[in-house]
């Protein structure tokens, strides 16, 4: 119950995490009422440079307002990263609290799953199957949570080898729990603090390898995505440089933002705070 | 290793001089101080035991005299603390490092976390001996280690700490420590984590070095038969004070302070005053020839694995209302034994039957009907409850799964916590909010709420204070009885053993040596391992003779000396 400094999570660093997040969801939630209608369509000038009265992050050179497709590309972009956290989190956990719990030949060829996974080099494989298979937003979605979920596995089986160890779990055995009560009741919730790190920093990486299959031009153009912002700005660079620069900022503050939460995240839930010792 | 001798009139000054010194702990610590106006002083030569509870503040003391204190979260708030004349708390790093190792030798607690895995154990010596610009020929490695009465002192500077036990490796801690040839030892609880047999010896040693070599020792001890074995002097710390000092003789046959009074009246006393339960109960428990042994890795070249025995062959009987001791050292194979016996482990064979019907195989205690019977307490109160979950549901849970209505599962829980010592408004909080005697003892009620006939307890009082183990023991001895249970009480410690067990079963390397009624037990031993095992219990020495209890012979005394075989590391 030590409160020795600030909470973790009231540290200025990822306080700054929080409000950009917090600016971020207003983008989502708000994007049709401050830029209603399509963002793909020409409204103004072809290359008005940023700060421009009615264009605060200027135009392209076929006059389209880069403002509305930021806007508007927080919800591919987060989309998602929500989505591909959500898959990998659910595969990632049932999968781990198997092996740890289970032990012996489930836990041998979870694993190696898991390793199989992990030896292929994950962006390639993404973009493969994203060439191979159309590139609608379910495909991206899939073929990224491919590539994300052995990372989960890894740090949840090793939790739960080590609480499996521990006296209250064999005190829930001793008691005739049974076997699934016992991994998804009582070890499950001890391990998801650790989880909740995990997914905070996959978000993070989610959203790179998104932009960069939109950066490919390999994404879906039914959405604007930041990544594709960046990839069709960056032939008219000595030109309109605002336009990869802002979505490539945008990318890098939304990056930066979840990794500061979840290094917060971290220290909150570590264990010698979390155990809640005098 | 030669040092000037200290001029005339300092010889007779205190070595260590302590003078009103307080120690302020974090803001938002449960107190404010963790040492409060101590003034203590060793002198050259002797002895001074720190005796005190968990939290006393006895360890930061001690690391406040070899400048140790972690600046950022303690630090000295008033008063003065000399080392042979210098003032200590006005040293700077550098100054420190010189007097550690050189001057003041330090050893810890844990023998298995104090040296380096990575480097062998005369690498470690000798970094001690160079980093205080001292030689470090292999051949005075050799001989300190010899003096540590370690065997073949050269080849062991070749191994590593893991080929070591837990008895060695606190001897290469502490020649670590003396290397450099230090006027005070501080000694942290350094037989804590040790056997009894192991814990004499080392306890020998550190006797045998200060006579050798004129070393003041600092020990710090929660244990007042350790007190008893080794002290000139003793100082009792409570919630950072120090509330008595004194020769030890005096402390400890005329205590003056109340805390010292009760923490004396605490320590188990090897004697057996249990009422022999009524004859003719029935069996509970039968055991016959249970072996367990696992099977190691193949090695690389030989086709056969390496087989490592458990246990040998044991058999026990358990009758209803009676409690036996289990009591071994590590490695004896007494936890198997109870982990088999609660169904955590399957037994490779042996005949195990349960109030007379066969159990054939660990899952067989799993059914709704043995779960309830066969119940157990755990070890560690600090990992034996979810501390994710509420007391309620800790305790309710398992009984509701088996049927019984949420209405009779909370008066159950009402009426365990009130046995137990505890308040049924406890039941919303989390373990947390709980202290390790208190966690034990819901760790008791959560074992009862099954109504069991057979309680096995795997050592549930080793990781409790003194005076809190005395209460823990009291609860479960009254329980017992009350509920004519079969218990089996695994321990390392014969004085807890005498008070709760009406026999007692000593276990060595996976078998029973000996199985006898408590009293007739202490009397007469039958086997040299039970005699050598009643001599090696801190602070009995001195009353063995008074208590007419066995001693042995000195050639029999149990030794840890032996370097395991080349052939089994």
């Amino acid at each position: 119950m030590s409160r020795r400094s600030a909470h973790p999570l009231l540290r200025p660093l990822v306080l700054f995490g929080f409000a950009v997040l917090a600016l971020l969801l207003c983008c989502v939630v708000l994007a049709d009422w401050l830029y209603p209608g399509n963002p793909w369509r020409m409204v103004a000038q072809p290359n008005l440079p940023p700060l421009s009265p009615g264009f605060p992050a200027g135009t392209d050179m076929l006059g389209r307002d880069l403002a509305a497709g930021l806007v508007h590309g927080s919800r591919a972009t987060l989309a998602v990263a929500f989505s591909v956290v959500a898959i990998a989190i659910g595969v990632g956990v049932l999968l781990g609290l198997a092996a740890g719990y289970l032990g012996g030949r489930v836990d041998a060829s979870i694993m190696l799953a898991t390793e199989f996974f992990q030896s292929i080099p994950g962006l390639l494989l993404t973009i493969i199957i994203v060439a191979i298979l159309s590139a609608t937003p379910a495909h991206i979605v899939f073929s990224i949570a491919l590539i994300a979920w052995p990372p989960i596995v890894r740090v949840v089986r090793a939790e739960v080898l080590t609480l499996r160890a521990l006296d209250w779990v064999r005190a829930a055995r001793v008691s005739g729990l049974s076997t699934a009560r016992i991994a998804l009741l009582h070890v499950l919730p001890n391990v998801l603090p650790q989880v909740m790190v995990q997914a905070s920093l996959m978000l993070a990486g989610a959203i790179m390898i998104e932009s960069a299959i939109s950066f490919l031009g390999l994404g879906s153009r039914d959405f604007i995505s930041w990544g594709f912002l960046l990839g069709s700005g960056r032939t008219s660079f000595q030109v309109n440089w605002w336009l990869s620069t802002l979505p490539g900022l945008a990318i890098f503050f939304t990056v930066l933002a979840f990794n500061l939460i979840g290094d917060g995240l971290e220290r909150w839930l570590h264990p010698k705070s979390a155990r809640g010792h005098a | 290793m030669t040092r000037q001798p200290p001029p005339i009139e300092r010889v007779n000054a205190p070595l260590v001089q302590i003078h009103d010194l307080d120690i302020a702990l974090p803001a938002d610590a449960d107190r404010a101080l963790a040492v409060e106006a101590a003034s203590l002083t060793i002198a050259r030569g002797e002895v001074l035991c720190i005796v005190g509870e968990s939290g006393s503040g006895k360890s930061v003391l001690a690391s406040a005299i070899a400048g140790l204190l972690p600046g950022d979260t303690l630090r000295v708030a008033r008063g003065s603390l000399h080392f042979d004349g210098q003032d200590v708390l006005a040293m700077r790093e550098p100054a420190l490092r010189r007097l550690r190792g050189a001057r003041i030798g330090y050893v810890f607690q844990e023998p298995m976390t104090a040296l380096n895995p990575l480097l062998t154990v005369g690498r470690q010596i000798a970094e001690a001996l160079t980093a205080h610009g001292l030689p470090a020929a292999p051949d005075q490695i050799a001989e300190l280690l010899a003096a540590m009465q370690l065997p073949e002192p050269r080849t062991l500077a070749r191994r590593y700490p893991h080929e070591l036990s837990g008895g060695q490796r606190q001897r290469v801690a502490i020649a670590i420590a003396v290397a450099c040839g230090p006027e005070l030892l501080i000694a942290d609880e350094p037989t804590t984590a040790l056997d009894v047999t192991t814990q004499a010896e080392i306890l020998k040693l550190i006797l045998d070095l200060r006579a050798q070599r004129g070393l003041s020792v600092l020990f710090i001890t929660h244990d007042f038969g350790v007190v008893r074995d080794i002290a000139d002097r003793v100082a009792v710390m409570q919630h950072g004070r120090i509330v008595e000092q004194g020769p030890a003789a005096a402390l400890l046959g005329q205590p003056r302070h109340d805390y010292t009074r009760r923490l004396l009246a605490a320590v188990p006393r090897l004697q057996a005053d249990r009422p022999a339960p009524a004859p003719g109960r029935p069996v509970v428990l039968a055991l016959d020839g249970i072996e367990k042994h696992y099977a190691g890795r193949r090695h690389v070249l030989s086709r056969q694995r390496k087989i490592t025995h458990a246990l040998h062959g044991v058999d026990l009987n358990l009758r209803a209302g009676e409690t036996v001791a289990l009591v071994g050292e590590s490695g004896s194979g007494k936890s198997t034994l109870g982990q088999i016996i609660v169904g955590l482990l399957d037994r490779n064979a042996g005949g195990f039957a349960l109030e007379g019907e066969a159990i054939h195989q660990a899952r067989d205690l799993f059914s709704p009907r043995w779960r309830p019977a066969v119940q157990m307490v755990f070890q560690d109160p600090q990992s034996s409850l979810n501390p994710r979950h509420t007391i309620r549901r800790i305790l309710t849970e398992p009984v509701l799964l088996q049927g019984v209505p949420r209405a009779e599962a909370e008066a159950r829980m009402a009426d365990l916590l009130v046995r137990v010592g505890l308040e049924p408004s406890v039941a919303d909080r989390r373990p947390h909010a709980f202290s390790g005697g208190q966690r034990q003892r819901i760790g008791l009620a959560r074992a009862l709420m099954m109504r069991p006939r057979l309680l096995v307890a795997d050592e549930p009082v080793s990781a409790l204070d003194v005076s809190v183990q005395a209460q823990v023991l009291q609860l479960l001895d009254e329980l017992q009885r009350e509920l004519g249970l079969a218990m089996l009480f695994i321990t390392h410690d014969l004085r807890v053993a005498a008070q709760v067990a009406d026999r007692i079963a000593v276990m060595q390397h996976g078998r029973i040596l000996e199985e006898a009624a408590t009293a007739a037990l202490l009397r007469a031993p039958r086997s040299d391992y039970t005699r050598a095992l009643l001599a090696a219990i801190p602070g009995e020495r001195a009353h063995a003779h008074a208590h007419g209890l066995a001693r042995p012979p000195a050639s029999t005394s149990a030794s840890s000396l032996r370097i395991p075989d080349a052939s089994t590391v």
